[in-house]
């Protein structure tokens, strides 16, 4: 017989549904879990305090993670422990100084982050870095540097990047947002600016340096420890057309301009896309954030306690003890045992285990509205989140199942079309990258089944490739 | 049919139950989630996207807010989308979203259409951030299936922070009358081969034929049409004898190539759904297991040929299953089969559209026996094609 929910579930209903919504948690939220600060767990965000508070003037680290495994959240836990230190801590979104579906080049990226330096410190501690602030500033020099070209090339044809330029200058151009949205004018800096890049550099450099000391006297502090987060820079991917071109251009920054990314005085901090480990193996080291290791890297996956213990802890701060009791049931072990079921198809990745319980919480009304919660709710709340994975090309699945078979990425090579592949894989979470003193990658719980039935089928047609 | 009164049995009309169950997962969570969210509603045909366009504006309307559309009738609109998104202006009653447009696959213009939207969401994609601290309400996109693989691509920053994907995948073939009822999974309707008008002639001719070398196989082929015609007049005893004498008959043959292997599968195939008929399922079972296996390494050396066969024979292997009430493993034989129809479904439509229709109808009947969730893609992919076909066709 059906029952119906009486107000006081619904409420309860509700107020879970809304505690399992998906958003960075900042530094103190009654919701965080600190699942990476666990002693059986990895803490890149440690490493990354260690380094920082070892290197006394400046330094540069890079950090990854993938999409939904809490790298906001992290990145903002750093932020807050090294503020606790007596770090001015500035920090700034990447995208909204850089195009995050075109290439990018040093001259831009230069620029946006001297841009976004300037506004941070300006923000934080009320301070201008200078009367004009860097856009003028870079506006002046670049007007200067343009005009100087001009003057000695007379003959200067209309259609030159110098000429053009200081046309659009004049003209009253927002450098700011030209850099962001107008890929012509950022090509012709570029290539205006490509010989002339220690310049810019150094009028970076000058920018950054003033912005350190008018912070260090804004605070009255002269030995004031600066890190910039300079986050979301690994969104920077192009669409289908223009993808490769993109995953190169980051590639290049990285490998030729490592040291022109470094500020003066700085402590920075750059999110990267996990992929340059690929493209750039041992080229450099990137802390990477992994999802909660809820298996062991063995044949059979045994159960890793740790991790479900993390997740257990998370999911029960965001239903209360009451609230779960309620919702999976009064009797010992029971309740458990229901929710693991949905903890075990998560993958140990942080956003997929609020979505299946979410999805649960929203099946309860219109299909089964009873409390406790009924098996077959929990069945087809797995069902749906497995949907949302498919469909999987045949191709892919032979891929994925390698990767559950090795345990690593069963990358064939570093060209751009495979890493663009696999790094639509780990984007969608089909594969998920886990650590134990050492990085591993594996499929999804969810699509394990289907991988594996899929890689056995034998090819009935290829055009099933889209 | 009878005119619908209320958003809802239109609804039911067009989709079914089932249907309408999904639908309310989106709708839930305009009761139980507060602030922004990003629902994605997948469904086959413009129609049934506005019923649910209105219904939601019904939803919210008792609630005192309204939907607002931000409309994508063109292509640019989809183009254009995060400019048109953030010049919206969000009013205190705003209680949702509403945009996207559902272009079937079968539109003249779908390519276009696709790398509008692929356009339209990879922009949209760098501004996740922006947009979630722009709308304090819901933002439905919809459209149709293929959407969420270039939603997952092109946006993948976006698609990360989806609050839920619906698909309302509509009910084949007539609703079910009352829960619970015994379904019988009719193996009948993957019987393979032409059926002759007055089989004992058929078989008549046939007799001529036997004991004769060289000629099993034209006699293979008058004794299946024997059966299938004996078949149709319910007489099944006589049915079995014509397949299973075809049956031995090319199992004898040790055939070199896919050609006689696929008469011998057929004969195998038909004689299965016989002995099924009789009761003798056991028996039923090993040949309709035998049957597949034969067509599966057909299908392997001539896929174009031989696939449709092989799905036949997943539909009349599950129907055996069913009957005996192992229904969850009828419905990964059904899967199978729909899973190798498909591309030939794609290609050649109204050929394999009645068998694509069957596998589909069986495979929902034999998940909803064995309680389990339907794969909502898989279904969803042929009922597209079923979908575009209809609409194709003048209404009589």
């Amino acid at each position: 017989m059906r029952m119906a929910l009486n107000p006081e579930q619904e409420r309860l209903l509700k107020r879970v549904y809304q505690s399992l919504a998906d958003r960075p948690l900042e530094p103190g939220d009654p919701f965080y879990e600190p699942i990476y600060q666990r002693p059986e767990a990895e803490d890149p965000v440690a490493m990354l305090k260690t380094r920082i508070s070892r290197t006394d003037v400046e330094s540069l680290h890079l950090f990854s993670g993938f999409r939904g495994t809490g790298k906001t959240t992290e990145l903002l836990r750093l932020g807050a422990k090294l503020e606790q230190q007596g770090y001015l801590v500035l920090y700034a979104n990447a995208l909204e100084y850089l195009s995050g579906s075109e290439e990018v080049d040093i001259v831009t990226m230069l620029m946006a982050v001297a841009g976004a330096f300037g506004e941070q410190v300006e923000k934080k501690t009320g301070t201008a870095v200078s009367e004009e602030g860097f856009w003028r500033r870079i506006g002046n020099y670049l007007s200067k540097t343009t005009l100087e070209v001009s003057e000695l090339s007379p003959k200067l044809e209309i259609g030159s990047p110098a000429r053009d330029i200081l046309g659009e200058l004049k003209a009253g151009l927002d450098l700011k947002v030209a850099l962001k949205t107008a890929p012509s004018f950022r090509q012709k800096l570029h290539d205006f600016m490509a010989n002339r890049l220690g310049d810019l550099k150094r009028e970076v450099n000058a920018f950054i340096e003033e912005g350190v000391k008018a912070a260090r006297h804004a605070k009255g502090q002269p030995d004031l420890q600066v890190v910039f987060l300079f986050d979301q820079f690994e969104q920077i991917r192009g669409s289908r057309s223009n993808e490769q071109a993109v995953i190169r251009s980051v590639e290049r920054q990285f490998a030729r301009y490592m040291d022109t990314l470094r500020l003066p005085l700085v402590h920075v901090i750059y999110t990267v896309p996990p992929w340059l480990q690929f493209v750039l193996p041992g080229a450099f080291s990137i802390e990477i954030l992994p999802c909660v290791r809820l298996w062991e890297n063995d044949r059979q996956r045994s159960r890793y306690p740790g991790g479900w213990r993390s997740f257990q802890d998370a999911i029960l701060k965001r239903f209360t003890e009451e609230g779960f009791r309620q919702i999976f049931g009064t009797s010992p072990g029971a309740g458990q045992q229901m929710a693991d079921k949905l903890i075990a198809q998560s993958g140990g990745h942080f956003r997929d285990l609020l979505r299946l319980f979410r999805e649960a919480i929203a099946l309860v009304g219109p299909w089964r509205p009873t409390l406790p919660i009924t098996p077959a709710v929990l069945e087809r709340a797995v069902a749906n989140i497995r949907n949302e994975f498919r469909p999987i090309a045949d191709d892919d699945a032979r891929w994925l199942a390698e990767i559950g078979r090795r345990r690593d990425t069963a990358l064939p090579d570093s060209s751009p079309e495979s890493v663009g592949r696999l790094s639509s894989f780990l984007d969608a979470h089909l594969v998920l990258y886990l650590a134990n003193g050492e990085g591993w990658y594996d499929i999804h719980p969810l699509i394990r089944e289907e991988v594996e039935a899929l890689a056995k089928l034998p090819l009935p047609a290829k055009s099933r490739k889209q | 049919m009878t005119q619908a009164e209320t958003v809802e049995e239109e609804f039911l009309q067009i989709y079914g139950r089932e249907a309408w169950t999904d639908w309310q997962r989106l709708l839930v969570h305009f009761d139980l989630g507060e602030g922004f969210a990003f629902l994605v509603l997948l469904l086959p045909g413009a129609i049934g996207a506005k019923i649910c366009q209105r219904h939601l504006s019904e939803h919210l309307a008792s609630k005192g807010k309204r939907l607002a559309e931000v409309a994508c009738e063109w292509r640019d609109d989809a183009r254009r989308l995060p400019e048109r998104l953030f010049n919206f202006e969000v009013t205190g009653d705003l209680g949702g979203v509403w945009t996207g447009s559902v272009v079937p696959d079968s539109d003249p213009e779908i390519d276009e259409w696709r790398k509008a939207w692929r356009w339209g969401l990879a922009s949209l994609n760098e501004r996740r951030n922006p947009l979630q601290r722009h709308f304090s309400c819901p933002l439905v996109l919809v459209g149709d299936p293929w959407l969420q693989a270039l939603l997952r691509e092109a946006a993948p920053d976006l698609w990360s922070i989806r609050t839920a994907v619906v698909s309302v995948i509509p009910s084949l073939g007539p609703a079910e009358s009352s829960e619970g009822s015994n379904v019988q999974i009719e193996p009948g309707r993957f019987l393979k081969g032409e059926a002759a008008s007055d089989p004992d002639y058929t078989l008549e001719q046939a007799g001529r034929l036997r004991g004769r070398p060289g000629m099993e196989s034209t006699l293979a082929r008058l004794l299946l049409r024997s059966g299938n015609g004996f078949y149709e007049h319910a007489r099944y005893e006589a049915a079995e004898e014509c397949f299973r004498e075809a049956a031995e008959t090319l199992a004898q043959l040790a055939p070199s190539s896919a050609e006689p292997r696929g008469d011998w599968a057929a004969s195998l195939n038909n004689l299965a759904v016989m002995l099924s008929k009789l009761g003798r399922r056991e028996e039923a079972l090993a040949k309709a297991q035998e049957a597949v296996r034969i067509y599966e390494q057909a299908a392997q050396a001539r896929p174009e040929a031989f696939l449709p066969d092989f799905a036949r024979s997943c539909g009349v292997l599950g129907s055996i299953l069913g009957s005996q009430g192992r229904y969850a493993e009828a419905a990964a034989v059904f899967a199978r089969g729909i899973r190798a129809l498909s591309p030939l479904l794609r290609k050649l439509p109204k050929v394999f559209s009645d068998l694509a229709a069957n596998l589909c109808q069986s495979y929902t009947e034999a998940v909803r026996e064995a309680g389990m969730e339907p794969d909502r893609v898989l279904l969803g992919q042929v009922e597209r094609v079923l979908e575009e076909l209809r609409r194709a066709k003048p209404s009589k």
